[in-house]
């Protein structure tokens, strides 16, 4: 699961949570790619996310320091330099073992291989 | 305008003109004449603004074989080469030493008793080439001869055409995702040439965020990786999204351990785009944020006998604890309530002006 995965999703679904987001995010195992950074398309996906989340899911992989605490003002205005440290978040940080977890009822969602698992099957743990 | 012969597959005729204009709304192509492309003919002159907007929808085109910057257009041979020595640079142009050149046969509307080598020669005859080689393998110039027929039994052609080929269309990408030697496919996996055609309709471009809520082992966004989109999908089934269980492939058995949908990007070199296949229920539209934002969504949602649709309840045992939800029981999803669900996440999760483009089960009457 790609970082930016982690910005969409929310356990607004479950009984009697009524925020459910952004989720909690434990990553026990992740790997770190060079997807190639492309201007225009780190924009389009930046305007679709959700900061305070984002910096959820950056602390969770100890890259916090990487992009600036609060939202910074227009994405057109970043240098390339600035968008590839997003782009490094959203795109090439891939979890492969971890959790997702409603900050309300702390339900925990598995990650495996790199797949989450919203269902909760019982018997993984 | 540019007069160019596009040569289109007489194969998913149904899809030909909804691909046709999909491809050029989404690439801002204009074509002067589109309505003239029906489905009982298989090649038309179109007029196009320029070459390049033909070489940008034969890089889309699964429908289309090849199209032809269209030099000359005759009735007979005779008038063909009368033509030609009307237009001598048609030929000159391209008659240089560092040049080679092939020139290729092409007849729609008949095959039989063609001898494709003795019109070749017969137009080399009246046509020379004097000064570019001949390179049948990689020619840096190639002119097709173009005859069609009428009807299979007609001795004559009814039109001739002569032009320099512009590049062909997609349809190696069949072949390339063929199912065969796909790596993980499941027991509903789309026709790879309906996935790309699927992709094209829903006019899947760079950089869109791409997502199908009924994933499967992927199908319908390998398509959309291949074409530069950004995908991810959710699956119900653990057993699918995990790839384990039985294999779909005939006296298989167990699914192999590197068998998953990964691989299967992994295999076609789009891994980069996979954001994530994520386990849930695709009727529970609250898993999705309210920032969260997709550009197309695609779908094959399940039915029939094969894929039987499920979503999930709330376990309806007395002694389940009602703090404690469980999400194991499943029941059918009748196939009314998965459209609607389908079009009500679209709803809530499409950008503006984004396309949704999902599959249903119709029965032809005869």
């Amino acid at each position: 699961m790609k970082l930016f995965v982690h910005n969409f999703m929310s356990s607004r679904f479950l009984k009697n949570v009524t925020v459910g987001y952004p989720l909690e995010l434990v990553v026990k195992q992740f790997v770190e790619k060079d997807i190639e950074f492309d201007r225009e398309n780190t924009i389009v996906m930046l305007n679709k996310i959700q900061y305070e989340a984002l910096v959820v899911a950056a602390a969770a992989v100890n890259q916090a320091d990487r992009i600036p605490a609060e939202q910074p003002g227009k994405w057109e205005d970043l240098s390339d330099d600035q968008l590839k440290q997003f782009h490094h978040i959203l795109m090439n940080i891939d979890v492969v073992d971890g959790e997702l977890i409603c900050p309300e009822t702390k339900t925990v969602f598995p990650i495996r291989d790199g797949i989450p698992n919203m269902l909760k099957v019982d018997g993984e743990k | 305008m540019v007069p160019v012969l596009v040569v289109f597959s007489q194969s998913h005729v149904d899809f030909r003109i909804p691909e046709f204009e999909a491809i050029c709304s989404m690439l801002s192509i204009r074509v002067e004449n589109m309505s003239s492309i029906n489905t009982e003919n298989h090649m038309f002159v179109l007029h196009f603004e320029s070459h390049l907007d033909v070489t940008k929808l034969l890089s889309r085109s699964i429908l289309i074989k090849f199209a032809i910057s269209l030099s000359v257009e005759a009735q007979s041979y005779e008038q063909l080469f009368q033509e030609l020595k009307n237009k001598p640079e048609v030929i000159e142009n391209y008659d240089v030493p560092d040049e080679s050149f092939a020139l290729r046969f092409f007849a729609i509307g008949r095959k039989k008793k063609l001898d494709s080598i003795e019109r070749i020669k017969m137009f080399l005859e009246a046509v020379q080439f004097n000064h570019a080689p001949i390179c049948l393998i990689s020619p840096v110039n190639e002119f097709y001869l173009v005859e069609e027929y009428d009807h299979p039994t007609d001795e004559n052609p009814r039109k001739i055409f002569f032009g320099k080929l512009l590049g062909e269309g997609r349809s190696e990408l069949k072949t390339k995702y063929n199912l065969r030697e796909r790596c993980y496919i499941g027991n509903t996996t789309m026709d790879p040439e309906l996935s790309f055609i699927q992709a094209n309709l829903a006019m899947v471009q760079p950089g869109n965020l791409v997502f199908d809520p009924f994933v499967g082992t992927g199908g319908l966004i390998l398509p959309a990786a291949e074409f530069g989109g950004y995908v991810m999908g959710t699956e119900i089934n653990y057993q699918t999204a995990r790839a384990k269980g039985r294999s779909s492939r005939q006296g298989v058995g167990e699914r192999h351990e590197s068998e998953s949908i990964r691989a299967n990007f992994e295999q076609y070199h789009t891994e980069d785009k996979l954001l994530s296949i994520v386990i849930a229920d695709s009727s529970k539209h609250a898993i999705w944020s309210s920032n969260a934002k997709f550009d197309v969504i695609v779908a094959d949602p399940p039915y029939g006998v094969r894929e039987k649709a499920r979503k999930t309840v709330k376990n309806k045992k007395s002694d389940a604890n009602e703090d404690y939800i469980q999400y194991q029981q499943k029941e059918d999803y009748d196939l009314e309530a998965a459209f609607c669900d389908l079009l009500n996440l679209a709803a809530m999760t499409l950008v503006m002006n984004g396309r949704v483009s999902f599959w249903y089960p119709v029965i032809l009457e005869k």
